[in-house]
C-alpha cells in the first residue's frame, strides 16, 4: 500500500510539472491531430489501391483458371487461401463469406461454380450460369468495380479464344465496365450473380485506419518523452534526493511510468474526440472496448519508452535512437500506410510492433467484433508492456543503484 | 556514542580508488568538515553514507542503525546534494510537500513541518513561487530545506554553498550553525578552506580518497607544525636583502614574489616569511627590516590555517 501511495505521489508530481509546460502539452497532442487530419483528407476519396478479391474455383478447368488469370491481369490481388496464408486451406464458399463478414481482408469473393467451363460466357445463352459474387453490403461500390473487372477478364478470355472472329478488341471490352448494373446481365459477357453479405458494422474508412495508425505512433513518441524526463532527472541530479529518501528505485520508475500512462491516455482521447467531432468517427459506439484497447496500448508504449531509456546513456541518445525505432515501427505497423495495402510479405512484420497490434485491435472494434476481437491484440500489448517494463526496470534500477551520477 | 560512525570505507572505479580506507565519526551537535580539492573523494564518501552508492567494503552506522537496513537508515539522514535537486516547475511549498510525502509525512503534520522548514530557511514570502524564479542562493536554501523536513539525526551537506554569493553563503552558514545548535550532526563537504574553518568543529583533510588528517583546527596546525606567516611588501626587495633580513631573525623559510602595482615603473615586491611562534614578533621583524634598510610599504601577520595545513600535508594548494 505504501508503495502504491509513493508511486502515485511521484506520478502526481510529474503530472503537475507537465501541466505547467504548456508548449509540451501542445506538442504532445497537436502534431497527432494535424497529421491525422492531413492523412484522412488525402485518403478520404476513392483512392486507388489494389483490390483483394477472394476466388473460390469450384470448376477447376482451364476455362475457370483462365478467368482467374485474366482477373489478375487487371491488377487484382487474388486470394485463394484462408487468411491469404499459403499454409492455410483453400477457401470455400463458407470460409470466404465468413472472412468478408469478420476479417475484412477482402470485401468481395468470386465463386466459379462447377460446370462453368461448359458455358463460360453469355454467348452460350441460357446454358451460361455465370459466376457468384459475394460482397460486403457496406461497400457495394467494390462489388460493382469487381463486376466490371470480371467483364474485362471474360472479354480478354473470349478475345483469346475467338479473337478476330468476334471482332472484339480491348477497348470494347473495357467499355463495358460502366454497364455493371445488377439487372443488365443480357449486355454482359459473363453473368455475375451478386450476393450481398450482411454485415452489422461500420465501414472502414481512411478516418478509421489513420486514427488506428497514428494514435500508437504519437503515444510512442510521448512514452519516449516521459522516459527522457527520467534521464534528464538523472543527469541534473534531481533524482538523487529521491534515491536518498526511504523509497526504492522501482518506485521512481513506476511513478514516471504512471504519469506517462496518464499523459498517453489523454493524448489518445484527445485524438479520439477530435476524430469524433471533425470526422464523425463513432467512438462512443465502441467506448468499452476502446478504453480497454487504449489502456493496453498506452501500457505498451509507456513501458517501451522506459525500455529504450534503459539502454541510452543520455536523453540525446534516446531522442535519436527512439525516433529511428518509432518511425520504423510506425512504418511497418501501419501507422503511416495501412497494412492492408502493403505487400503480403510485409504485412506479418506489423505484428512485431506495438502499432500493428493496436491497429488491428482498433479495426476489430470498428468491425464490431467487440471484446473477442480485441482480446488477442490486448493480450499481446499487455505482454509487450510487461516484458519492456521488466527489462527496463531491471536495467534502470541497476543503473540508479550503481552510478547515480558522474562525480 | 557518535551519531555517525564510518569505518574503513573503500570504493573503487576500476583502477581508481575513489575512497580508500576512510574512517571517522561525528557526534550530535557537531559540524564535521570533509575538506579536499575536487576529485578528492568527498562526494563519493557522502554518497556512500547517503546510500546512493554501494561501498566495496567498510561499515557505516547512524545511532547504531546499520547500513544494511536501508529504509530505517535513510530516515535518519537528511541529504543535501551538490546540485539543486528540486523541480524547477514546482513551487517551493510543492517541492517540500513532495519530499515530505516520500518520508511518509501526511496531512496537518506535513503542512506544519513544511511551514516550519520554509520559515527556517527564510523563504516564507516566496513559498508559493516556482523554484525557477528563485535566485541561486534561494534555491540553495530550499535545497537544504528538503533535507530537514523529516528531522534527521544526521545532515549530509555536499558543498551546499557552491556558486552562491557571500550574502547567501552567510545565510546558509547561519542555517547550518542553527541545525548543529539543535543537536544535529552535520557532515559538511567543501573545497573552501574558509568555510571549513568558519563552520566546522573538526575537519578531515581528504585527498586521493584518503583522509590525511582529522582534528580541530588547532590540532591540525599542531600536527603539521604549521607556522605563522609574515607578509612584507616593499620596493626594491631582492633575495640578498631578504637573506640579510632573515639572518637577523634566525633561520626562517621565506619566499618572494612580485606584486602588481598601478604606478608605472614601480618595483614593489612581496616576501613571505614563515615564522615559528617562538621565533619573533611582528615588531622584531619591523626592527630588523629597518636595520636592513628595507622601506616597508605594508606588513601583515597571517595565522596558520587549513590551507597551510593542506599545503604541508600534500605539497599542493587546495585549489591547485
Amino acid at each position: 500500500m505504501r508503495s502504491l501511495r509513493i508511486i502515485l505521489v511521484l506520478a502526481g508530481s510529474h503530472l503537475r510539472v507537465l501541466s505547467r509546460m504548456r508548449a509540451i502539452v501542445a506538442v504532445l497532442i497537436l502534431p497527432g491531430i494535424v497529421l491525422y487530419t492531413i492523412f484522412t483528407l488525402i485518403f478520404a476519396g476513392p483512392a486507388g489501391r489494389p483490390f483483394r478479391v477472394a476466388v473460390v474455383d469450384l470448376d477447376q478447368t482451364p476455362a475457370s483458371r483462365k478467368l482467374v488469370e485474366m482477373l489478375k491481369a487487371n491488377d487484382v490481388i487474388v486470394v485463394r487461401r484462408e487468411d491469404d496464408n499459403p499454409d492455410r486451406p483453400l477457401l470455400t464458399v463458407e470460409t470466404a463469406k465468413a472472412s468478408i463478414r469478420r476479417k475484412g481482408l477482402y470485401r468481395v469473393a468470386v465463386v466459379i461454380p462447377r460446370g462453368y467451363s461448359a458455358a463460360p460466357d453469355m454467348l452460350s445463352r441460357s446454358k451460361h450460369k455465370g459466376v457468384d459474387l459475394y460482397f460486403d453490403e457496406t461497400q457495394p461500390m467494390e462489388a460493382k468495380i469487381v463486376t466490371g473487372l470480371l467483364q474485362m477478364a471474360a472479354g480478354r478470355a473470349l478475345f483469346e479464344r475467338f479473337g478476330a472472329m468476334l471482332n472484339l478488341d480491348e477497348e470494347s471490352s473495357q467499355s463495358q465496365q460502366g454497364n455493371t448494373a445488377h439487372e443488365q446481365h443480357e449486355r454482359m459477357l459473363i453473368k455475375v450473380n451478386r450476393k450481398g453479405v450482411s454485415i452489422k458494422r461500420m465501414s472502414i474508412a481512411a478516418k478509421h485506419t489513420f486514427l488506428a495508425g497514428l494514435v500508437p505512433m504519437f503515444i510512442l513518441f510521448g512514452g519516449t518523452g516521459a522516459a527522457r524526463g527520467l534521464l534528464d532527472a538523472l543527469r541534473d541530479g534531481e533524482i538523487r534526493r529521491l534515491l536518498a529518501a526511504p523509497i526504492q528505485p522501482y518506485h521512481i520508475l513506476l511513478g514516471q511510468m504512471a504519469s506517462a500512462l496518464v499523459v498517453a491516455m489523454i493524448q489518445c482521447y484527445a485524438m479520439y474526440t477530435y476524430a469524433w467531432l471533425v470526422f464523425g468517427v463513432a467512438i462512443w459506439a465502441i467506448s468499452g472496448g476502446l478504453l480497454v484497447l487504449t489502456l493496453a496500448t498506452c501500457l505498451a508504449t509507456t513501458a517501451f519508452g522506459m525500455f529504450l531509456a534503459a539502454f541510452c546513456r543520455t536523453s540525446e541518445q534516446l531522442d535519436a535512437f527512439g525516433t529511428m525505432i518509432i518511425l520504423a515501427m510506425s512504418a511497418v505497423g501501419g501507422s503511416m500506410v495501412p497494412r492492408f495495402v502493403m505487400p503480403s510479405y510485409m504485412q506479418p512484420l506489423g505484428l512485431f510492433t506495438i502499432n500493428g497490434w493496436s491497429y488491428d485491435g482498433f479495426i476489430a472494434l470498428i468491425r464490431n467484433e467487440g471484446f473477442p476481437g480485441i482480446a488477442l491484440p490486448c493480450l499481446v500489448l499487455v505482454a509487450i508492456a510487461a516484458g519492456c517494463a521488466t527489462v527496463g526496470s531491471i536495467v534502470l534500477t541497476r543503473r540508479l543503484r550503481s552510478h547515480p551520477m558522474d562525480e | 556514542m557518535p551519531v555517525l560512525n564510518v569505518v574503513d570505507l573503500h570504493k573503487s572505479y576500476g583502477d581508481i580508488r575513489a575512497v580508500d580506507g576512510v574512517s571517522f565519526s561525528i557526534s550530535a551537535g557537531e559540524i564535521f568538515g570533509l575538506l579536499g580539492p575536487n576529485g578528492a573523494g568527498k562526494t563519493t564518501t557522502i554518497n556512500i553514507i547517503a546510500t546512493l552508492l554501494q561501498p566495496d567494503s567498510g561499515e557505516v552506522s547512524i545511532n547504531g542503525t546499520a547500513f544494511s537496513s536501508a529504509s530505517a537508515f535513510k530516515r535518519r539522514i537528511g541529504y543535501v546534494p551538490q546540485e539543486i535537486s528540486l523541480s524547477q516547475r514546482l513551487t517551493a511549498r510543492e517541492n517540500l510537500m513532495l519530499v515530505g510525502r516520500l518520508y511518509d509525512l501526511q496531512g496537518g503534520e506535513l503542512r506544519r513541518r513544511v511551514g516550519q522548514t520554509i520559515e527556517a530557511v527564510g523563504l516564507v514570502d516566496r513559498a508559493g513561487d516556482l523554484v525557477s524564479t528563485f535566485s541561486g542562493g534561494m534555491q540553495r536554501r530550499l535545497n537544504i530545506a528538503g533535507a530537514l523536513l523529516h528531522k534527521p539525526d544526521l545532515l549530509l551537506m555536499d558543498e551546499p554553498t557552491a556558486g552562491v554569493d557571500p550574502q547567501a553563503r552567510a545565510y546558509i552558514f547561519q542555517i547550518v550553525e542553527g541545525l548543529a545548535a539543535e543537536g544535529r550532526a552535520v557532515l559538511y563537504t567543501t573545497h573552501y578552506m574558509e568555510e571549513a574553518q568558519r563552520l566546522c568543529q573538526r575537519t578531515a583533510i581528504i585527498d586521493h580518497g584518503k583522509i590525511l588528517a582529522i582534528g580541530t583546527l588547532g590540532e591540525l596546525i599542531q600536527r603539521v607544525k604549521a607556522r605563522r606567516e609574515v607578509i612584507l611588501e616593499a620596493e626594491d626587495l631582492s633575495p640578498e636583502i631578504i637573506e640579510r633580513l632573515v639572518s637577523k631573525l634566525g633561520e626562517v623559510p621565506w619566499k618572494m614574489q612580485p606584486v602588481a602595482s598601478g604606478a608605472p615603473g614601480a618595483r614593489l615586491r612581496r616576501a613571505t616569511l614563515n615564522i615559528a611562534d617562538s621565533t619573533c614578533s611582528l615588531l622584531q621583524v619591523l626592527r630588523a627590516a629597518d636595520q636592513t634598510g628595507i622601506q616597508v610599504t605594508t606588513i601583515s601577520l597571517q595565522e596558520p590555517n587549513l590551507e597551510t595545513v593542506f599545503l604541508e600535508l600534500t605539497g599542493r594548494m587546495l585549489r591547485d
